[in-house]
């Protein structure tokens, strides 16, 4: 059973951003998805982006590392808008349960509904668009790959089997004849 | 329990623990830049109302409801947590991922041409030589 779940660490890396962006891209419209929804797809966020960096585990104790001495200019411009990212989620997560109408009354707390904090978790959201806009950008190249190869990886399949398919229907044929 | 398996474990500890701190750190700092007023000072007055109000000039929320009640329409409340699925959402989702893709336009041209000059610049000392 376990062995049938198994799966590539790239595929599996995709799908936890794929499911991250998505998630991002809902909960930043509360309009449509509502607030009990805004505030859970946000809690959903916090535990997703802590796993994409678990995930990637070994980067970050290697690049903390080698921060001072031996990394690359663009690992340490990828480490620097990292942390940035990991502290403006930090700050919208923490912002948001302060202002929290839906999540915190759900086990027993009360958020204060002070105009700083809606301000801070406002301006953090707004960083973070560019913030992950940026983290796409400097692994564009990563994500084009492994979309290529597990999102569409099908549409290549099956130009592919058009291209043979009359050679094979012509083999097949022939081994039928002899 | 190999040795490596071990250091590996050590490590991966390090790294939950860097994160935690980092976390702490920044909601522990901007819980005491909020108790020092300083998050709201820069943005909002001490009541919530813009920098541009003076204290006294604002007037209270009872004056504002009986001046203006019987004048202005009745506003639909967008913040109560409703559901709406119409072009404005769409728009502003379809903002934002315009608004990633041109970054990511911007960023991977900029790496390209960098990656082009570099290789241009090298080649032409290598054709003079």
């Amino acid at each position: 059973m376990l062995a049938k779940l198994k799966m590539s660490t790239t595929k599996r890396n995709l799908l936890v951003d794929l499911l991250i962006v998505s998630g991002f891209l809902l909960a930043m419209q509360r309009h449509l998805t509502g607030l009990t929804l805004h505030e859970l797809l946000g809690v959903a966020l916090g535990v997703g982006f802590l796993t994409h960096v678990l995930l990637h585990w070994r980067w970050v104790y290697e690049t903390t590392r080698r921060l001072f001495s031996k990394a690359k200019a663009q690992a340490r411009i990828n480490y620097v808008l990292n942390l940035g990212l990991l502290t403006a989620f930090t700050l919208i997560i923490f912002s948001g349960f302060m202002i929290s109408e839906e999540v915190l009354p759900m086990i027993g707390l009360e958020g204060v509904r002070g105009g700083s904090w809606k301000w801070l978790h406002t301006a953090s959201a707004d960083a973070v668009v560019w913030l992950v806009a940026l983290h796409i950008a400097l692994h564009w190249k990563w994500i084009l790959n492994a979309g290529k190869k597990y999102l569409f990886g099908w549409l290549s399949q099956r130009r592919k089997t058009a291209v043979i398919s009359p050679e094979t229907a012509v083999v097949n044929s022939s081994e039928v004849t002899i | 329990m190999s040795k490596t398996k071990k250091s590996n474990k050590k490590q991966f500890w390090m790294v939950v623990l860097g994160i935690f701190f980092v976390i702490g750190l920044t909601i522990g700092g901007v819980y005491f830049l909020d108790n020092r007023g300083s998050i709201s000072a820069g943005t909002m007055g001490p009541e919530g109302g813009p920098v541009e109000f003076v204290e006294g000039e604002m007037p209270t929320l009872e004056e504002a409801e009986t001046t203006n009640a019987a004048s202005m329409p009745a506003r639909p409340d967008h913040d109560e947590g409703g559901t709406s699925f119409n072009s404005q959402s769409l728009i502003s989702m379809l903002q934002m991922v315009g608004q990633i893709l041109l970054v990511v336009i911007i960023v991977a041209g900029g790496q390209w041409l960098f990656t082009r000059l570099r290789s241009r610049r090298n080649r032409a000392p290598a054709q003079a030589g």
